[in-house]
């Protein structure tokens, strides 16, 4: 054994010297390792025997001491179990008190995407709406209005429209011509046409199964706190595509009107500072927040910044966001919920309502944006004599090419856009220099409209909104119809919209804070 | 040297009782002698509140009551101590006063047996240089 080695094992030698024979040669061999063992041993005995000759006693003491305060810190140690175990025991107690005293706690549970959820429930669970009772049928279906609701901010009727013989496939087809507002004059005064027109400021389908279509459409607010509003509904239009996924429609007559009173429940008013989002089309400086049980609009402000190289100077932007998240929950903007300038002249946009009546300072985040670029319109005559062409645009190529086919002559407009961020808003038209000609399109190309100027009522015209195109992702989009072949010779497409989508690599907060709306 | 806390004090003061030797002779070392009624019942106030539950983390809350004490006796064998670093001073604490075996003694200055036994006996010996004519 060497030096090191047994240096190394002088405390186990010392406690056991019979098992380490080795060591014990090594020391009655080496004086060095010895004198070094007789110094550790030494001190060690030393430290021991300083150590056994301790005053003893103290934790016999201690245990003699513990009887009068036993009781209590025993009953505390089991009042820490308990407290340990209440996280568990009362888990169920806060769920329940949570969905009891928080109805926004069901959304958030039963489902975290805002465009899924039925903003019924929501209003029900604050008893906020009215339910409505209106009922018509005719031959084909059964109308009904189920539920009003007014703010501030909006007024939303909630109809439900039944096919009679139970066909899933229905869906309304109301548009403004179909749907009117009997005594929209009084209601809306300083809007209504006259002739019982009412702008639709958005109609959404909630749900359609089983023969049933939900859907809302959505007004300005109404002009008193307390109004009745006298609905008529004109027309819908049924699908008759073979396959439900087609869109091929019939339009029937409804001729129901149906009455419903509304009550206008007051609103929740925020300020937005230092709410400022600049860009490449200029500044949006948001001001105030207006919190309804129907929506939540948000205005704005918006300074134009030095007309782009790639735009007409003419054009304009109008902001959209695309993604706004409140207490956890991300909202998309609904797309049937347009931008319209109020009367006070503000810019505005609307959200899906999640803390009304909370009226406490919150803050909320803003994610991608859509900007609307209008003035940028594509506008080509296309001659009889032309077969193809190609035209670029702010947001990629618009190629249109004539065919032939059994039914005859059509004219297809491929519509493919360059970059991920910047869209068409569709709403293609053709004219033949004497009338406007408006188009349908669909993506497959699965039904035809024929170009006849008669015939094609202005207001049907089927235009891809900005939302549908963000969640579509869809950048090769095909418009087929077919030419009149009384046309007159020359074509002209009309393609007014372009929508970019900003996206934002951080979310912006934004913090919202109440006052007294006077 | 293994006890079961059940939650109350009472076997936390039974497991101080059996380990008394141990405890005085390791208060010795600190000399912490005439203050250990009140340390233990600090400790034991501790051990309750963290609720501990191992022979080493007790022992380790006694050592470390016995540190923060911070006492550097200038008599006895005792006082060659203070010649050692902290983690020395514990680790031959642990094994010569208070009788710990090694490998707890290793535990509970978080090192090593080998090493610890090493570093026991370096100290050892350094002391003896220190002190050579006792």
């Amino acid at each position: 054994m060497m030096c090191r080695d047994c240096s190394a094992m002088l405390l186990r030698y010392m406690q056991n010297p019979e098992a380490y024979p080795d060591c014990r040669r090594h020391l009655s061999q080496c004086a060095s390792c010895r004198e070094a063992y007789d110094d550790v041993r030494r001190q060690h005995r030393a430290f021991y025997q300083e150590g056994r000759f301790a005053k003893k006693g103290a934790a016999y003491q201690l245990k003699e001491s513990i009887p009068e305060g036993f009781n209590r810190t025993n009953a505390q140690k089991t009042y820490l179990k308990w407290l340990k175990l209440s996280p568990i025991l009362l888990l169920p107690l806060l769920v329940a008190a949570l969905f009891l005293f928080y109805p926004q706690a069901y959304y958030w549970a039963a489902d975290y995407t805002p465009l899924d959820y039925d903003p019924l429930e929501r209003m029900q669970a604050e008893g906020i709406i009215v339910d409505a009772s209106a009922e018509a049928e005719t031959e084909e279906v059964i109308v009904r209005l189920t539920e009003v609701a007014a703010d501030e901010n909006q007024t939303h009727v909630y109809f439900e429209m039944e096919s009679v013989n139970g066909e899933d496939i229905y869906e309304p087809f109301i548009y403004f011509s179909a749907v009117e507002v009997e005594n929209s004059s009084e209601l809306w005064p300083d809007h209504a046409s006259g002739d019982g027109m009412m702008n639709i400021e958005g109609m959404e389908t909630i749900s359609q199964e089983n023969g049933v279509h939900r859907g809302r459409i959505m007004y300005p607010p109404i002009n008193g706190e307390k109004e009745t509003v006298e609905m008529r509904f004109i027309s819908a239009a049924k699908n008759v595509a073979d396959h439900p996924e087609d869109r091929a429609v019939d339009e029937i007559p409804l001729d129901v009107s149906l009455e419903e009173e509304i009550i206008k429940q007051p609103v929740d008013v925020y300020t937005l500072p230092d709410a400022e989002i600049s860009g490449e089309a200029g500044t949006i400086t948001l001001e105030e927040m207006y919190v309804g049980p129907t929506s939540t609009r948000i205005t704005y402000e918006r300074s134009r910044a030095e007309a782009r190289s790639d735009m007409p100077q003419n054009h304009m932007e109008r902001f959209i966001p695309y993604e706004a998240e409140v207490k956890g929950t991300t909202f998309s903007l609904l797309e049937t919920y347009q931008v319209l300038s109020r009367d006070d002249g503000k810019e505005a946009f609307y959200l899906e309502s999640t803390m009304y009546h909370d009226n406490e300072p919150l803050s909320f985040q803003l994610g991608n944006y859509l900007l609307y670029h209008r003035g940028t319109h594509l506008e080509e005559e296309i001659a009889e004599e032309d077969t193809e062409g190609f035209y670029d645009v702010p947001y990629g190529r618009v190629h249109f090419y004539k065919d032939t086919n059994e039914t005859g002559e059509t004219l297809v407009v491929e519509v493919e856009e360059a970059e991920r961020n910047r869209f068409g808003n569709f709403q293609f038209q053709l004219q033949d220099g004497t009338s406007s000609l408006p188009v349908q399109h669909d993506d497959q190309s699965a039904y035809f409209t024929t170009i006849d100027g008669e015939e094609i009522d202005q207001e049907s015209i089927y235009s891809l909104s900005a939302m549908e195109r963000v969640n579509m992702l869809n950048h090769l989009t095909r418009f087929t119809f077919e030419l009149n072949p009384s046309r007159s010779d020359t074509l002209t497409l009309i393609n007014s919209h372009y929508v970019e989508l900003i996206e934002r690599e951080e979310e912006m907060t934004i913090e919202a804070e109440p006052y007294t709306h006077n | 040297m293994s006890q079961t806390l059940d939650g109350s004090m009472k076997p936390l003061a039974e497991w101080a009782e059996v380990q008394d030797d141990r405890i005085a002779a390791a208060a010795v070392a600190y000399g912490v002698e005439e203050t250990l009624d009140e340390l233990l019942k600090t400790w034991m106030h501790q051990a309750f509140q963290a609720d501990l539950s191992s022979d080493l983390k007790l022992w380790d809350l006694l050592f470390t009551l016995f540190e923060q004490e911070n006492i550097h006796p200038e008599e006895g064998e005792r006082r060659k101590l203070n010649v050692l670093e902290p983690e020395a001073k514990r680790a031959v604490a642990a094994y010569s006063y208070a009788e710990l075996p090694l490998p707890f003694t290793a535990q509970l200055i978080q090192s090593g047996e080998t090493e610890t036994e090493t570093r026991i006996i370096q100290s050892l010996q350094y002391i003896r240089t220190c002190f050579p004519e006792d």
